[in-house]
């Protein structure tokens, strides 16, 4: 917990909350409570919040930090909270906005998604003075060019102990000769199995957390291809992909569209029937869901996972992890593969680093 | 001999716009705050091109961009006068392109693409942010429109600190704006109050709507007159007023600055409910004739409008009520008024022609281009 003193101020990113801010620009957590917002952005503020509760800190919501400035505006708001020394902007990638005077700290959500992505790519090249400043970043490893030197502020991990979330399951069915990739997901949802159905059926599994980032991103595009592969060649290897959650309110028809989009590859012939051993999943499985599928299991996960919304223990029971991910440059590359392998409760003893990811084994 | 004035060449590529708010009247101002000032040899170019300071002058006297796209067109076809790279360039906004001269700089009006890019058209956010960084580089001063202005520009960019100088600018009504006012008829509008600005998100005039229900509000007579073309997003916005919405608010679109003047002059006070502005001229404007502000407790409003203002929380409803309620009664909108005039005057010609001034003559400009000012928690070799 990097936050010292009596509270923290929380600012949450205004494109999600334009439409229903609680009145006024300063108000506690419990008015949100009923807000829309999207599920991660919620499992974020949860999260803070519980850390809070743990080190007795008062959390207060500013609404619009921007409008403090300087001067009048800021005196403002430091009067409305007293004593308060320490910021967390809580950004979607497109924008930041840090408190003058205060100390700021910034956690990154939903960056999974491409828009995001890009937007926060456009924010690092063009104001990396502005991330440079934060004291530090929470579940993220990021480095800004200041000059001749990459700024890295302190990571500090915050992990959650997500819920189990109700699920569907559907068997993996995209022949490229389908007409579309409409027709394909009509099919797919013909395919509606039980999860524990299939408990012990397999001795190998590769489980996969897609994100819309990770569906755009050929080198773990190709991975996946390689890991439906041999679930065709092997029945006893099975393969699981947890469909990228796209925007707040998508359907499932556009979540298996962005992760056919991905795995379709033309140079991968997929059989002309459902395949069994390839599921897709519209949440998390539970960590006893996925060993009861099968003793052996692998984690394919993309660079913009977000690994926060489970704890270190839900990652324990794999046996092998593998990191994809198109990245900037061999430090970045490094860097994301140390926070996620500390995430995900793994040393760096173990580990392979190819062009192609890192692979670390328990 | 008299000694020859320092010079220096001022773009005014703003005032090719045929409507001149915003931008192109602050480009005008300042053209006419240096000339005024008299302390330099000011000239004029638009994208490195000199244009004539006759057709300048001819373009502010009837305040349209028409007759100078004319000079432009001429002085791009004929030889022209290059711009000298020793010369003193200054870009009354965003630059066009960086390192033409060793001596330049740009304004910065606010940092509401950074910040706010949720209130912006996504090429608005590019136009303005992708260059920025390349700008603030180039650039010997950065002008900012305000204090709160400079505070977002070392907020976003803490290298630039050193070479920031705010440039404040004024109002300058023409003279015979009274005049012409005395002699016509009377305003049939009843008790009103004006909201000026593009009515866009970030103006958050939804406040002021959403206002109209609460008692305070409802229980006044006052009227509301929005003055300002329609920005983005607005259509569907103004689409789904209800009746009385309709009723309490008139929409002018836009309108001439002798029709903004006449209609601030007979308001009782000016509404400022923005969420973020880079100075908020319109406040200023109100202030010149008296009017005090009811305006949004945020970024440059204290500053601009000091003592003559009211100010609010701009996310509380009933905190705007309060205000409105405040402002209205008689005793305090009668001092409110006289603290109106002396704080507009504060803002005037030579204060505005002041800090270009200084920094063409050399005057209490630190150049240094490093980037001392950032603090970096850690720092580790790329």
């Amino acid at each position: 917990m990097p936050f010292r003193g009596p509270g923290l101020l929380v600012s949450l990113p205004a494109r999600e909350l334009a439409q229903s801010v609680p009145s006024g620009s300063l108000f506690r957590p419990a008015d949100l409570r009923e807000l829309p917002m999207s599920h991660e952005l919620r499992s974020a503020l949860s999260l803070t919040q519980q850390a809070c509760t743990r080190n007795k800190v008062r959390l207060l919501v500013v609404a619009r930090p921007e409008m403090f400035t300087h001067g009048v505006s800021l005196d403002w708001l430091r009067s409305r909270a007293p004593g308060i020394e320490d910021h967390l902007c809580i950004s979607d990638g497109t924008a930041v906005r840090p408190i003058p005077t205060m100390r700021n700290h910034l956690f990154l959500y939903r960056l999974g998604s491409v828009d995001n992505a890009a937007a926060f790519a456009r924010l690092s090249r063009c104001a990396p003075e502005l991330l440079a400043g934060f004291h530090s970043q929470l579940n993220t490893s990021f480095g800004f060019r200041v000059g001749r030197d990459t700024v890295v502020p302190p990571t500090v991990l915050l992990q959650g102990t997500a819920k189990a979330k109700p699920s569907s399951s559907f068997k993996f069915y995209a022949h490229v000769d389908d007409p579309s990739l409409e027709a394909s997901v009509q099919n797919i949802l013909q395919t509606e199995v039980s999860f524990k159905a299939k408990s012990g059926r397999f001795s190998h599994l590769t489980y996969v957390p897609m994100t819309e980032a990770a569906a755009h991103d050929k080198p773990f595009a190709k991975k996946i291809a390689q890991a439906i592969r041999r679930s065709y060649a092997d029945p006893a290897r099975s393969v699981v992909l947890r469909l990228p959650r796209l925007n707040p309110s998508a359907r499932i028809e556009q979540r298996l569209e962005a992760a056919l989009r991905a795995v379709r590859a033309p140079d991968l012939d997929h059989p002309r029937v459902p395949q069994s051993s390839v599921l897709f999943v519209t949440e998390d499985p539970t960590a006893q869901a996925l060993t009861a599928l099968a003793a052996a299991r692998d984690l394919l996960v993309h660079s913009s996972l977000e690994f926060w919304h489970h704890p270190a223990g839900y990652y324990a029971g794999f046996h092998m992890l593998q990191i994809v991910g198109s990245m900037a440059s061999v430090s970045e590359r490094r860097r994301v593969s140390e926070l996620l392998n500390s995430a995900l409760g793994r040393s760096q003893s173990r580990s392979e680093h190819t062009p192609a990811g890192t692979r670390q084994w328990r | 001999m008299a000694l020859k004035k320092p010079h220096l060449i001022l773009d005014v590529g703003p005032l090719l716009d045929d409507q001149w708010t915003g931008i192109p009247v602050f480009t005008r101002r300042l053209a006419q705050a240096l000339l005024r000032d008299g302390r330099l040899d000011v000239q004029f170019s638009i994208d490195q091109v000199r244009i004539p300071s006759s057709d300048v002058l001819a373009a502010i006297q009837t305040a349209s961009g028409a007759a100078l796209r004319d000079a432009l067109n001429r002085a791009t076809t004929g030889s022209g006068t290059k711009i000298s790279r020793h010369s003193h360039l200054l870009f009354p906004s965003v630059k066009k392109s960086c390192g033409a001269t060793l001596h330049e700089a740009s304004t910065v009006h606010d940092m509401s693409t950074l910040f706010m890019p949720e209130n912006h058209s996504e090429a608005n956010v590019v136009h303005h942010i992708e260059p920025l960084r390349a700008e603030l580089d180039s650039d010997e001063v950065v002008f900012c429109a305000s204090e709160a202005t400079q505070a977002a520009v070392i907020t976003a960019f803490p290298s630039v600190s050193a070479k920031t100088r705010v440039l404040y600018q004024y109002v300058d009504w023409p003279e015979e704006f009274p005049a012409f006012e005395r002699n016509l008829p009377a305003l049939r509008l009843g008790r009103y109050a004006v909201v000026v600005g593009t009515i866009e998100p970030r103006k958050n005039l939804a406040l002021l709507l959403n206002a109209l229900t609460v008692k305070e509000v409802a229980r006044s007579e006052l009227k509301f007159v929005v003055i300002g073309r329609k920005g983005w997003l607005m259509d569907e916005f103004l689409a789904k007023l209800a009746p009385l919405q309709r009723e309490r608010v008139a929409f002018t679109g836009y309108v001439s600055e002798f029709t903004k003047y006449r209609l601030l002059k007979h308001a009782e006070f000016l509404i400022y409910p923005s969420l973020y502005e880079g100075f908020g001229i319109p406040a200023l404007e109100a202030m010149s004739l008296g009017k005090p502000v009811l305006a949004a407790r945020t970024s440059s409003f204290p500053e601009v409008i000091g003592e003559a203002g009211v100010f609010f929380d701009p996310l509380s409803v009933v905190e705007f009520a309060a205000a409105f309620a405040e402002i209205q009664g008689r005793q305090k909108r009668s001092a409110l008024e006289a603290k109106a005039i002396a704080q507009s005057a504060q803002f005037g010609w030579r204060r505005m022609a002041l800090p270009v001034v200084e920094w063409v003559m050399g005057k209490g400009v630190d150049v240094r281009r490093s980037i001392s000012a950032v603090t970096p928690p850690t720092t580790k070799s790329a």
